[in-house]
């Protein structure tokens, strides 16, 4: 065969789709071609065709696919919706940004990028952003999009030129940023974990997030935000708040951050889970919140571990597990002072509750037994879901 | 503290995507520490340890084996599989997540422990800074005493003095310092010490979660192979199960078919025997038919025989006949020749009679027209005729009518005339007390008549019968006549129409009657007032009407009766209206009343002119009547009264005139008498008697 195969001539059609996948960047047009050569036109079409040209013209996934591996080596199309298409045009511009700097590149060519990116954009992931870009820029050029941002204003390989000053969220970029939450209709999702905000800056965020009726998610993990931040925050969840997530693990809220959170929780009813791991609200402040919780008819999930929350934060959350009809995960890990008789309270109340899964009372002082029973409790209740639904699948 | 944050930030968020997505990871990793491992057995020791007792002491376990019982094998085997799996994946988890809630609780712990230190250092910085301030104004206040001192070595003292204060100052602020440093140091070491044990626990998550995989695989893979086997079984016994039951069917069927052929044969059985029986019996029939057949057939051949002679005879007849008809249609074919000779001789006459007849009918047309056109002219001087008729006619009622009015009052100044000689007589002759007809004898009769002809003559249909509805329900509004409508609505409720009836029932009473009695009227055709006052008549008590509908005997008879009844009612005019016939005879009366106004009615009422003879003969009649009455004025009786009376008064005035005439003879005889006298008294008084010889005085 292959002796031979230099002597046969290919077919026309085969000629014909090496010629228009060569002269595809001049006439950008398949016309009336049909599918089948269409896409072998676009099979053979070279990786390195202008973005915007191919962005407009060319929807086939194994296209992009090609192109997105040709430039990345670790690649998860899931988390792009299953498009490679937006896989590629959001990893395009999130590098654009990561490594936009002023004093290279022109903000225009990023203007210009943006402005065509945004039919297929609609998460943004920033790792890093050394340049502070002013996101105004951004979503002015991308009217209705996009609907997930995360920034993390840090320095990825910085190795030994290690400066405090680079990480972190400036005030001007919190102002920025306000500025752009109070427009931003489409965003739903806002991730600034791990970006050192202390409160001013989280007051100076709250200032536009009070104006905001879109943000569902707030992910504000890994941050400084004590007292005064959390009541900004606080603010921020009254009755007609939409926010259903909100992420406050590794923060330093006290006592006073969480009553104010409870007095907020009180009226909220949009609050789905909340996550509230690694603070200091100690067993005053667990308790005003487990107690602001248990008229809530939304919340599902509540992660209040490790916050130094004692016998009477306990009762509170046995109180209000007892009530609430919603709630299906519970993780109260890793507050030593619970105690043995904590541990007992909320393990007797989980018992009378019917619709939790998922309960977290390891590291509590608790006696081993009663974790171990609450855990099988759990487990065995899981097991009849899973029973029954087995047997209802028709066979 | 806050040189810690990022990085045990950066490694808890790690720990945190890593436990989420625990599942899918993957690495290979196998080293386990030993105390660790004897935990986690002592652990699931327990735990099945708490599950036996569980599951004994499970509320629904007795019904969970009950619905064991009834899923089939294999899916027993998925559920058990199932929780196998669960547990399996519940014990890893909760070893992947123990890395992360050690942490956790580490990290409490260092942050409760460093806020503690950085109390203690801020406090020992407040201390400090207050000491040294203090010291600090104490050095101060020494500088101004400084100056009043002038003895050099005391002043070098002082300021000695004052340095070694300053150099304690510095001293407490270095120590202050270091003790800052050494935490900074102390800081740092902790803060690698973080590191390392992060990167520890990262190595122990990945380890764990290796594991888990592995764990999952085995489990995933051991559980697989149970399912399968499972099912495998579940499928063998079912097949078995199949089989045993098909092999049952099969069975069955043989044994059916088995039966089947047993009837199937003994019914063929019975049929050979039936067609055998069958066979001898047809072969008996059969038998007998042959030697009837064979008898008939004899009796056929002589009557065949006999028939033949018969048709030999006839063929003779036949051929006789034949000839006779060949002669003969000889004959018709000449004469057929002549008459087709003759209808083409007749189609001649006929051509010429059809050209004779086109001239005539086209004659007859012209004349024909000239006809039409005269009948035309006719039918104008005949329409001319009839105006001029009409207008004479006009002319002539009125001349009548005049002529009428004239010898109407006339006749009626005569009567009237005649009714004064007649009270004369009875009153001065007779001396008899006289009473008078009515006055209706002279105002009924010759105005209606004249009135009725002027009817006649000048207003139309529809006035006519506009006048007669009027003059009806006036009549009807008449309180004279109530009692007798209300009999007549009494005894001849049923000549009331059904829509009147139904109208009926809807108004009030008085209007009800009155209704009732308008709808008999109709029945009775009644239409106007002359028609009316009949019926009137004839519901009088001493009418005839019965009579006339016996008699029949025609107008002339009918007005001599009805000018009795005029005259009758004459004498008792006062009490006209109350008096009625007896109900029992109202019926009777109107039959006999239909049945004479009927016919004279029959054509009234439909067509003017019909309804104007009507009322032409109507009127007629008033008239008779009217003269009639006038003839009757004066009674029969009257009359001999009359007769009897000329006579006597004939007789008075002859010995009247006796009497005169004697009167005057008596009365000329006195008058002799009287010039006698007086000339004797002259004879006897002259001088010749004195003279005398003898005086005639003596004498006497």
């Amino acid at each position: 065969m292959a002796a031979i195969a230099p002597f046969i001539v290919a077919p026309l059609k085969d000629l014909c789709v090496k010629e228009v996948a060569a002269n595809f960047e001049n006439t950008p047009d398949f016309g009336p071609l049909p599918d089948k050569y269409v896409k072998k036109v676009v099979d053979i079409l070279p990786i390195d065709l202008p973005l915007e040209l191919a962005g407009t013209s060319i929807n086939d996934e194994d296209y992009w696919k090609r192109r997105c591996c040709a430039r990345w080596s670790t690649l998860e199309v899931t988390a792009h919706a299953a498009s490679w298409k937006q896989l590629y045009f959001e990893r395009n511009l999130e590098d654009a940004l990561e490594q936009y700097d002023p004093a290279i590149n022109s903000i225009d060519d990023l203007r210009r990028l943006m402005t065509y990116s945004r039919r297929f954009v609609q998460t943004i992931r920033l790792r890093q952003l050394p340049s502070h870009l002013d996101l105004n820029i951004m979503f002015d050029c991308m009217i209705n999009s996009p609907s997930s941002l995360s920034v993390h204003y840090s320095l990825k390989n910085v190795g030994m030129d290690y400066d405090r000053s680079l990480f972190g969220m400036k005030l001007a970029d919190c102002r920025a940023l306000a500025r752009c939450l109070e427009k931003a209709e489409t965003l739903t999702h806002l991730d600034l974990s791990n970006n050192g905000l202390d409160d001013d800056k989280v007051r100076m965020l709250a200032s536009g997030l009070v104006e905001n009726v879109s943000i569902t998610h707030l992910n504000l993990a890994h941050n400084k935000i004590a007292d005064r931040g959390m009541r900004a925050l606080a603010k921020l969840l009254d009755a007609r708040s939409v926010i259903s997530m909100l992420e406050l693990q590794d923060n330093h809220v006290h006592t006073e951050g969480a009553k104010s959170l409870a007095r907020a929780l009180k009226s909220n009813c949009s609050l789905i889970s909340i996550n509230l791991r690694l603070n200091r609200t100690g067993d005053d402040g667990l308790k005003v919140i487990a107690d602001a919780l248990r008229g809530s008819r939304s919340i599902q999930r509540l992660n209040v571990s490790s916050n130094s929350a004692g016998v009477n934060a306990a009762a509170a959350l046995a109180a209000l597990v007892r009530v609430s009809e919603s709630l299906t995960e519970l993780d109260a890990s890793v507050n030593t002072e619970f105690g043995s008789e904590g541990v007992e309270t909320v393990r007797r109340a989980v018992e009378q509750n019917t619709s939790l899964q998922r309960v977290d009372v390891r590291q509590c002082g608790g006696h081993v037994d009663d974790e171990l029973a609450l855990a099988e409790n759990l487990r065995a209740r899981q097991e009849r879901r899973a029973r029954t639904k087995t047997l209802q699948r028709p066979a | 503290a806050a040189l810690c944050a990022p990085p045990h930030a950066a490694a808890t968020a790690l720990l945190t995507m890593s436990s989420n997505s625990n599942n899918n990871n993957n690495s290979a990793a196998a080293n386990a520490m030993d105390s660790r491992e004897a935990r986690i057995l002592a652990r699931r020791k327990r735990i099945q340890e708490r599950l036996a007792s569980l599951h004994q002491g499970d509320v629904g376990g007795g019904k969970e084996g009950d619905k064991k019982e009834e899923v089939s094998k294999g899916k027993q085997q998925v559920i058990e599989s199932m929780r196998r799996l669960f547990r399996v994946k519940h014990r890893t988890d909760a070893d992947v997540t123990s890395v992360r809630v050690g942490s956790d609780s580490r990290e409490q712990k260092h942050r409760v422990q460093e806020e503690k230190t950085r109390q203690e250092l801020r406090e020992k910085l407040l201390s400090e800074a207050e000491h040294s301030a203090r010291q600090n104004a104490a050095v101060a206040m020494r500088w101004a005493d400084l100056f009043s001192i002038e003895v050099p070595q005391d002043l070098y003292e002082e300021i000695e003095k004052q340095r070694s204060a300053c150099e304690k100052i510095i001293a407490s602020k270095d120590g202050l310092i270091g003790d800052i440093k050494n935490e900074l140091k102390h800081k740092d070491e902790e803060f690698v010490k973080t590191l390392k044990r992060q990167a520890e626990d990262i190595d122990l998550l990945l380890q764990y979660m290796s594991r888990q995989f592995v764990e999952m695989q085995t489990a995933y893979k051991e559980e697989l192979g149970d399912i399968e086997e499972a099912l495998l079984q579940e499928r063998g016994a079912l097949l078995a199960s199949n089989r045993a039951e098909i092999q049952e069917l099969f069975d069955k069927r043989s044994r059916l078919e088995q039966e089947f052929m047993e009837r199937y044969l003994a019914s063929v059985e019975n049929y050979q025997q039936m067609l055998e029986a069958l066979r001898v019996s047809d072969a008996e029939e059969y038998h007998i038919l042959k030697i009837r057949l064979e008898t008939d057939i004899q009796n056929l051949e002589q009557h065949l025989e006999t028939m033949r002679a018969t048709y030999q005879l006839n063929t003779e007849k036949l051929e006789y006949n034949y000839r006779v008809l060949v002669e003969r249609d000889h004959e018709n074919q000449a004469t057929i020749n002549q008459q087709k000779r003759k209808i083409s001789r007749q189609r001649d006459i006929l051509s010429g009679l059809k050209t004779r007849y086109a001239e005539t009918e086209r004659r007859y047309l012209d004349e024909n027209m000239k006809l039409t056109d005269e009948y035309k002219r006719t039918t104008e001087q005949f329409k001319d005729l009839q105006g001029k008729f009409r207008l004479f006619e006009q002319v002539d009622t009125r001349k009548y009518a005049e002529v009428w009015g004239m010898k109407e009052a006339e006749v009626v100044g005569i009567v009237r005339q005649l009714l004064a000689a007649d009270k004369v007589l009875h009153e001065q002759q007779l001396g008899w007390d006289w009473r008078p007809p009515s006055d209706a004898v002279f105002t009924v009769g010759g105005g209606a008549a004249a009135e009725a002809r002027a009817t006649d003559a000048d207003v139309d249909e529809d006035a006519a019968a506009a006048a007669a509805d009027a003059e009806l329900a006036a009549r009807l509004h008449d309180p004279r006549y109530a009692g007798a409508l209300g009999m007549l609505c009494d005894e001849a409720g049923f000549l009331v129409d059904s829509k009147a009836q139904s109208m009926l029932e809807k108004l009030p009473r008085d209007e009800a009657g009155r209704v009732r009695a308008e709808s008999i009227l109709r029945a009775l055709g009644i239409a106007d007032g002359a028609a009316f006052d009949a019926l009137m008549a004839a519901l009088r008590p001493d009418s005839t009407i019965e009579m006339r509908a016996k008699g029949k005997g025609g107008p002339a008879s009918g007005m001599l009766g009805g000018g009795a009844d005029g005259s009758g009612g004459g004498g008792d005019a006062g009490n006209e209206g109350e008096l009625l016939v007896k109900p029992d005879d109202a019926i009777r009366r109107l039959k006999a009343y239909v049945e004479v106004e009927a016919p004279a009615r029959a054509g009234t009422g439909i067509s003017g002119p019909a309804r104007a003879a009507g009322a032409a003969r109507r009127a007629a009649e008033v008239e008779q009547e009217f003269w009639a009455r006038m003839d009757k004025v004066i009674s029969a009786k009257g009359s001999r009264v009359w007769a009897v009376l000329e006579r006597q008064l004939e007789r008075y005035h002859q010995l009247l005139v006796q009497r005169s005439s004697s009167l005057n003879e008596v009365e000329s005889l006195q008058h002799q008498n009287n010039e006698l006298r007086t000339l004797l008294n002259q004879y006897l008084g002259s001088r010749i008697n004195s003279e005398l010889v003898v005086p005639p005085t003596v004498m006497i």
